[in-house]
């Protein structure tokens, strides 16, 4: 057991002890004496005003959608950035991720232009 | 080292089917996040350090981002009262996965892997190790041998980035 | 420095890196100034972009016809990128008709689309999107840029199927095509990484080579050495082994259920008859005909390639699932009282039919020491040649459903068909005449593209399947000349007047009733066409 990645396995396991043992313990340790007051949810002292579940606007998809977009390709530029050296990928390399970045720019244009940026409308 | 790899395979599974049992869109969504933990675990394992970071930057990040803001999007109380499965079907649907689980497991498990004379390659977890990373090793391969593969997936996203403003645009545009 | 070490080689270009590839190129650069320019112009209306893309469509053909002398001349076919990519006759041949239904589709679509107020560039870009998908998938030499091309032309159409975004049909439809596509992918690429886990490689040379005798025999022998009769047996038991390996039932499986889905194989069939009826006519037209002929190309490449060796195990199963296929069609397209869906479902038949030659490609036979691959070339010629006569007859139907929308009515339900013979006697003549071609009658394409499929079917042992293809004939036979009897014998229902089309329409029209009719009458060229490109299929067993 010399795993190089030993100590973050060790850490998460102390992690999900420590979260187990620290609910149960004070729950074992507090008075338990319930009404409707403390048991409404609370939002800052402010009184809440809606419900949690409501729905919200789809612009919020868009988003999400643009975000693991440009996400995918910042995944693809990390194994491209180390490798991005005279004795390996060099212009070969750089020729190569400017055409993808060149190709995904007309995405971002067009999400631009398509005021999928707006928050306003 | 067979502890770990059981440890994240069984939570991997269980989180798996509560990502279907769950009549909670929000639980089957967490339960979702814990077996996509589990794969960077087992990938861990693997020597894949870069693909496990991936599954969690990709999938458990933005990919569940996406999907907590679909749920968002739709009325939950609604959902959950739905019925899960179509009851008429739901035993036909049960005995199609089962016999399809058995008779995976069973190929798996009488099949030999890696047989051809390729099936040894340069990449091997000490030749990877010479290179200097996992990300580094993937990296050189992905950019010379999958070229073409590569660039044509700049195209998958560009699409896939059009297509989605192209059908919610109604709802962006100023009116 | 630590660890600035390179274990593969830099990609060196070669003059078939550009060349074999230059359609592509050139798709690709029109597509994406078409897209700025559509982003960039204030103007609404549409047309410049449809005519762009035409252009653009019709350069890139240009550019594929002008790569026949190159490859047609020997055994020469350029294999680019690392095996990623290979331009044969096959993959020519394809793309030209790809691209021809491709220009036509996008020639219909304009009026269409502005009548129905969804007008959008992106409707003509994400056209171009799939065909490039589609030209870069039949051009796949590795199940890797095969994966990625299907993508590339499965997620356009997914959003082409929705671009109708009030209309509850359309997008219910592009909801399904995209989940259950989604769903099929994913199979397909668990099929492909159990392939990867057995051979190391998803190249389909090396899939081959995996099951050749004479490489094992060398492997075994070593560098340089002579293969001695010992060496040779060893190989054979080697050979037995890696054809009795019980995890490529399994890929064959997730293959087919993968591949099947594209093309609407029953049992995978149940996303096609919605989302056929939900999307845009025109594009239902193109799903019909390109989509499924590139699906149909990729599969016939995969399986006559890399996985011949295994025919033996594939062979009855995609029979069956042909059988299945056909049947589930026709008599679903029986009870159909929209047009378009029962065109859908006679989709499905002739996709069952198409397997039929798919599985008739060959016979081989592994006697314990070597494996004999007798392949029937007219079997796998008679896929290729259905596929273009397909394409351009049953394109057809889907333009006329299309020139009689009226403002009330959809033109879609055999309502509108009612009595078409006094309303429009030369469409309903037309109709008639597609449907003289779908049911396999002739003096059209469709006979000759069926009996060389049965013919083929035959002299490969499957009779059981000819004979059910022939009964299903009949049942088709049945609902195409129910429609024929409701265009001539019935009064009309709808006394619109019928919108004058475009001209675009009417030549498009035109071309597909010309073509049908001319490979029905002089099919010996088409055929031979077809038989040639395949000949040349680079890494054919």
């Amino acid at each position: 057991m010399d795993h190089p990645y030993l100590p973050i396995l060790i850490l998460m396991f102390f992690a999900f002890i420590f979260t187990v043992v620290t609910i149960i313990m004070s729950d074992l340790a507090r008075p338990s004496k319930p009404n409707a007051e403390k048991n409404s949810t609370y939002e800052c002292g402010a009184p809440i005003f809606t419900d949690a579940r409501g729905m919200v606007s789809v612009k919020y998809y868009i988003i999400a959608m643009l975000f693991l977009l440009f996400d995918v390709e910042a995944a693809f530029l990390y194994p491209w950035a180390i490798n991005y050296d005279k004795e390996t990928l060099g212009l070969f390399g750089f020729v190569e991720i400017v055409i993808f970045i060149a190709i995904l720019l007309v995405g971002y244009f067009y999400a631009w232009r398509k005021e999928a940026f707006e928050w306003e409308s | 080292m067979d502890f770990v790899f059981y440890l994240f395979g069984i939570t991997g599974l269980v989180s798996a089917v509560g990502v279907v049992a769950f009549r909670n869109p929000i639980h089957s969504a967490l339960a979702l996040v814990a077996a996509l933990f589990s794969t960077a675990g087992i990938y861990i394992l693997l020597d894949a350090e870069f693909l496990a970071v991936l599954e969690v930057i990709i999938y458990a990040g933005a990919i569940m981002v996406l999907f907590l803001f679909v749920l968002m999007c739709l009325n939950i109380r609604e959902l959950k009262a739905l019925p899960q499965f179509n009851k008429k079907i739901r035993p036909f649907a049960i005995g199609i996965t089962a016999i399809f689980l058995v008779d995976m497991v069973y190929l798996i498990t009488k099949s030999q892997f890696g047989v051809g004379e390729l099936a040894t390659g340069k990449y091997t977890s000490e030749q990877v190790a010479a290179i200097g990373s996992n990300a580094k090793a993937l990296g050189q391969v992905l950019y010379t041998r999958y070229l073409l593969p590569f660039e044509a997936i700049s195209l998958l996203l560009l699409v896939a980035m059009i297509g989605a403003i192209l059908l919610m645009k109604e709802g962006l545009g100023r009116k | 420095m630590v660890g600035t070490k390179m274990i593969e080689t830099l990609h060196t270009f070669t003059s078939g890196d550009f060349t074999g590839l230059m359609p592509e190129i050139i798709l690709c650069a029109f597509v994406l100034l078409i897209s700025i320019y559509d982003f960039m112009s204030k103007n609404k209306d549409k047309e410049i972009v449809s005519y762009l893309t035409q252009i653009g469509l019709l350069a890139t053909l240009i550019s594929v016809l002008s790569l026949i002398g190159d490859t047609a001349a020997g055994d020469k076919a350029y294999v680019a990128y690392n095996g990623m990519f290979v331009l044969d006759n096959f993959a020519i041949f394809l793309k030209a008709v790809v691209l021809m239904v491709a220009v036509m589709t996008v020639a219909i679509s304009h009026k269409y689309n502005k009548e129905a107020g969804y007008e959008s560039g992106e409707y003509y870009t994400l056209i171009m999107f799939a065909v490039l998908g589609m030209m870069i998938m039949v051009s796949g030499g590795d199940l890797i840029s095969i994966f990625v091309g299907l993508e590339l032309m499965a997620i356009p159409c997914y959003f082409l199927t929705g671009v109708f975004k009030k209309d509850s049909r359309s997008i219910e439809a592009a909801l399904k095509y995209f989940l259950m596509g989604a769903f099929s992918s994913a199979v397909l690429a668990y099929g492909i990484s159990f392939v990867y886990g057995v051979i190391g490689s998803t190249n389909l040379e090396a899939i081959a080579s995996f099951f050749d005798l004479a490489v094992i025999a060398k492997a075994k022998a070593g560098v340089g050495m002579a293969v001695t009769p010992e060496i040779m047996s060893a190989a054979s038991a080697e050979l037995a082994t890696r054809l009795s390996n019980p995890i490529f039932y399994l890929v064959l499986v997730l293959f087919a259920a993968g591949f099947g889905f594209k093309i609407a194989a029953a049992p995978f069939h149940m996303w096609c008859p919605d989302v056929y009826e939900g999307a845009p006519t025109p594009i239902t037209g193109f799903m019909s005909t390109a989509v499924k002929a590139a699906s149909f190309a990729i599969f016939l490449r995969v399986y006559a390639t890399g996985l011949f060796a295994l025919h033996v195990n594939w062979a009855f199963t995609l029979g069956i699932l042909s059988a299945l296929t056909m049947t589930v069609g026709n008599f679903l397209a029986v009870t159909q009282k929209s047009v378009k869906r029962m065109l859908a479902y006679s989709s499905i038949a002739h996709a069952g039919y198409i397997m039929m030659g798919l599985v008739s490609i060959g016979i081989v036979t592994f006697d314990g020491v070597t494996l004999s691959i007798n392949r029937i070339d007219d079997g796998m010629a008679s896929v290729l040649f259905y596929l273009v006569t397909y394409a351009f007859m049953n394109l057809g139907p889907f333009i006329i459903i299309m020139m009689l929308r009226t403002k009330r009515n959809s033109g879609e339900m055999m309502a509108d068909f009612h009595g078409l013979g006094k309303r429009a006697p030369i469409l309903a003549a037309l109709m008639l005449l597609f449907m003289f071609g779908l049911t396999g009658l002739p003096p059209t394409g469709g006979f000759i593209a069926k009996y060389y499929l049965f013919y083929a079917a035959v002299k490969a042992n499957f009779t059981w399947l000819t004979i059910v293809a022939c009964v299903n004939t009949a049942v088709s036979a049945f609902y195409y000349f129910r429609l024929g009897m409701v265009m001539y014998m019935y009064e009309p229902k709808i006394d619109e007047e019928i919108n004058a089309s475009p001209k675009a329409v009417h030549a498009v029209l035109y071309i597909c009733v010309l073509v049908t009719l001319w490979i029905g009458i002089f099919p010996d060229k088409f055929f031979e066409a077809a038989k040639h490109s395949l000949m040349r299929l680079k890494y054919l067993l």
